[in-house]
């Protein structure tokens, strides 16, 4: 009797540490990280579009105004003559030209600046998510090694002694 | 149990499996086959590899940036030629409305404005030109950070793949040199119990008979 009870419960005891279930790593975390980098890339898209459609209409504006305001100082300096007129709209175009430039340059090296900063970020979460995949795999690998292992002690058990 | 039989503690003892019978040689086979299976499943079990997929994703952003920052740069340029070729047509009508009709003329004005424009730009992509430097090194930094980390981790698992293989082969190694030196001394064959000797405590045929009263310390 004894012998038996001994006998199953080894049995017993060895499959049931072989089939334990491990536990899953939570990597909800992680995929809200994800969730949200998917959104600063479309936020970026979005807020640097409505900043360029904002810039193009308010320089249209300022180019006017600016220039309606060289004209009428030319007029009320009695600088009538057109080609010495034209001279001086002609810088008045160039340096608002060089405003616009340089606004757009700015636009433009901030979405740069954007986009490699939310680069930076979806490496560092890669970064983070390559442990937490790494650590699930391993915890697989080690309790099917094990579990494998237990079954060829048993085995080895079952062929022992003659 | 006597010594000569204490290499016979096994899990067949406890199931009361009788050496010789069909029973103990299906156990055999059996044992054989788990532990055949267990070893080969052990040795051909895939050791998992750090950050594959997260590294080759990586490596695509390294090797997309420099295209999106082209891309933002084309258009820059892009949107300033259209904003001169809108400036210089509006200079060319303001002309024209003030008399000046002159196509010699007018292409003259033009060709200083565009000059004129180089020099007005010369600033601001100067100014865009460091902003894409210090973009390109933001992410470098951000690469430089990820390779590091990884090529260290990629090291400790391949130190740890190492010792797993070692271990296994370590451990057939030795169950195969305990199996050798077995065979090198057999055990004595023991006699199957019969009725005539069923109940006797000689030290041929201790082991296949259940213990008297007498044997239970020794157990």
């Amino acid at each position: 009797m004894l012998p038996a009870i001994g006998a199953a419960l080894m049995i017993g005891g060895t499959l049931a540490s072989a089939l334990q279930k491990r536990p899953k790593a939570d990597t909800s975390s992680l995929d809200a990280i994800a969730g949200m980098l998917e959104q600063n890339y479309k936020n970026i898209g979005d807020y640097f579009n409505q900043a360029e459609g904002d810039l193009a209409t308010q320089y249209g504006s300022f180019y006017g105004n600016e220039m309606e305001s060289a004209v009428n100082a030319l007029a009320g300096s009695g600088v009538f003559d057109s080609p010495v007129s034209e001279k001086a709209l002609q810088k008045k175009r160039l340096a608002l030209a060089e405003t616009f430039a340089g606004a757009k340059s700015q636009l433009a090296g901030q979405k740069m600046q954007a986009i490699a900063g939310a680069d930076s970020q979806r490496i560092a979460y890669l970064n983070q998510l390559a442990n937490a995949n790494y650590q699930e795999s391993m915890a697989d690998y080690e309790q099917r090694k094990n579990m494998w292992g237990t079954i060829g002690s048993l085995g080895s058990s079952l062929t022992g002694g003659k | 149990m006597s010594k000569e039989n204490s290499a016979d503690n096994t899990l067949k003892q406890l199931l009361g499996i009788m050496p010789g019978t069909k029973n103990d040689t299906a156990f055999d086979v059996i044992g054989a086959a788990l532990f055949t299976g267990g070893f080969l499943q052990s040795i051909t079990s895939k050791y998992p590899k750090y950050g594959v997929p997260e590294t080759k994703q990586v490596g695509q952003i390294g090797a997309m940036f420099p295209g999106k920052i082209t891309g933002i740069e084309s258009q820059y340029v892009s949107d300033l030629a259209k904003q001169a070729d809108i400036s210089s047509k509006s200079a060319e009508q303001s002309m024209i409305a003030r008399g000046i009709v002159d196509k010699d003329v007018l292409a003259g004005a033009k060709g200083q404005y565009e000059a004129g424009l180089s020099g007005a730009y010369a600033t601001a992509k100067t100014a865009l030109a460091k902003a894409k430097l210090g973009a390109q090194t933001t992410l470098n930094n951000a690469l430089t950070s990820y390779y590091s980390s990884i090529v260290d981790k990629q090291f400790k698992s391949q130190l740890d793949q190492m010792a797993s293989r070692v271990g296994i082969w370590g451990t057939l190694g030795g169950m195969a040199g305990s199996a050798a030196m077995s065979l090198k001394n057999p055990a004595k064959v023991k006699s199957r119990p019969s009725a005539s000797n069923v109940g006797q405590t000689s030290s041929q045929d201790t082991d296949f008979i259940l213990p008297s009263v007498g044997d239970r310390e020794v157990l």
